[in-house]
């Protein structure tokens, strides 16, 4: 039976970079939709959560619980999601410009926000570049500890519900279903 | 009939990539004046396969990028640069930032590189100021499929691929537009990775060649305004198999 592996070990320890993956058959979607959907039932009901902010650094440096506690608009989601792309890490910090970051990486509260904006923002545009991202976001969120994915658990079961529905849609777009 | 394109080298490696190029450019009778190759027997990069690829794709009688732009991905890269008859310089390394390989593209007097290099490396700056040109097929329709794996992201929004010849600068894949082409899904959705997106690579670089080697001139191409400019990263496995097992029918 086709297993959902890329969720697996600890992907903040262990980064996926997902060059030239593996094709696995159409069983694979069904795989991944099962993983998703065992994730979302173990996480049950959350209560939203604030981030934690940090020091407001003004000049030189900014806070990402920061600009991730308010909504923030789509350039800087854009960023964001680059800058994960690039390094599969969140900072604490960033420069002004959002290219370099800095402080630890390990807070799973930003990843789980982010993520959730960009499932809305994936819902509002359609973009498979967000959605891209989202997937990977979520991978990496999934692949925390029972415990850890429930001290995010709301962001985290708006972006995993928000995904699933999206990956159904272009399936069924694409003339998959998932019940192969 | 050979034709020598005397202004114009070639940068190969050990990718199926080079193979596309160099046995697309033999069939069409086109020869730089020079290759440097970069290789190194224990190398496992991006657009190397360590397995034996299968040398056609199912469904190849009716692939017209097949057809057009088919080649053997499993030859040995000596074998392919011998058919192609060039003076070859081999250099023992995979990086295309070595100080070796900026020296030794510094060297040659010609004006333009033709670029095939391993997957996943950016030209630093000083490559790209050796005074060469580095002629590029990115894998993909730009500017609105710019980055990584962008012709599977083309497979679900559109149900074509593309692929672009480009002068490289430092900005990533927004160099000049030389030419642009695209191609009909193949049959076999499978075989993008290793078999059809060298082969659409190959097929707009040898276009490309020809045009120049009859004109003397670089064909360029202008992308209107309201064309979409969108850089994607490498592509999620979950949106790869939708790519690869989905119907193309929206």
């Amino acid at each position: 039976m086709t297993a959902y592996r890329y969720n697996q070990p600890d992907l903040m320890e262990k980064p996926e970079r997902y060059f030239y993956t593996a094709l696995q058959g159409p069983e694979f979607l069904d795989a991944y939709l099962a993983d998703r959907a065992d994730k979302i039932a173990a996480l049950g009901a959350a209560e939203p959560a604030s981030l934690k902010l940090g020091p407001d650094h003004s000049d030189d440096q900014m806070d990402t619980a920061r600009l991730l506690d308010a909504t923030p608009d789509d350039a800087t989601l854009d960023k964001l999601v680059q800058r994960f792309e690039v390094t599969r890490k969140i900072y604490a910090r960033y420069d002004t410009r959002l290219r370099k970051g800095f402080g630890p990486f390990d807070n799973l509260a930003l990843y789980a926000r982010l993520a959730r904006f960009v499932a809305e923002k994936y819902d509002r545009d359609g973009s498979l570049r967000d959605l891209n991202a989202l997937i990977k976001l979520t991978d990496l969120l999934t692949s925390q500890s029972p415990a850890a994915q429930a001290s995010v658990g709301f962001d985290l079961a708006a972006a995993l519900t928000s995904e699933m529905a999206a990956i159904r849609t272009l399936m069924r777009q694409k003339g998959l279903t998932d019940d192969h | 009939m050979t034709t020598d394109l005397n202004d114009v080298i070639m940068l190969a490696t050990d990718t199926t990539r080079s193979r596309a190029y160099i046995q697309n450019m033999v069939r069409r009778g086109l020869r730089p004046a020079a290759v440097i190759a970069l290789a190194s027997a224990k190398s496992n990069l991006p657009g190397q396969s360590k397995t034996v690829l299968p040398t056609t794709p199912a469904h190849a009688d009716d692939d017209t990028l097949w057809q057009a732009g088919h080649f053997d991905p499993n030859t040995a890269l000596a074998d392919d640069l011998a058919a192609l008859g060039a003076p070859v310089e081999m250099l023992d390394t995979t990086n295309i930032n070595d100080p070796e390989v900026v020296a030794a593209i510094a060297a040659r007097s010609e004006s333009v590189m033709i670029y095939a290099g391993y997957g996943g490396q950016i030209l630093r700056q000083d490559v790209l100021d050796t005074g060469v040109d580095f002629l590029h097929v990115h894998g993909g329709w730009v500017p609105s499929f710019k980055g990584s794996t962008t012709n599977y992201f083309a497979m679900i929004a559109q149900d074509r691929i593309g692929a672009s010849a480009i002068f490289l600068t430092a900005d990533l894949d927004g160099g000049p537009v030389i030419k642009r082409a695209t191609f009909p899904t193949p049959p076999d959705r499978t075989m993008l990775d290793h078999l059809h997106d060298s082969a659409a690579r190959a097929v707009v670089l040898c276009d490309v060649l020809e045009s120049y080697a009859a004109t003397s001139a670089w064909p360029s191409e202008n992308p209107s305004e309201d064309e979409k400019d969108e850089t994607y990263f490498v592509i999620h496995p979950v949106l790869k198999h939708i790519a690869v097992y989905g119907s193309g029918d929206d």
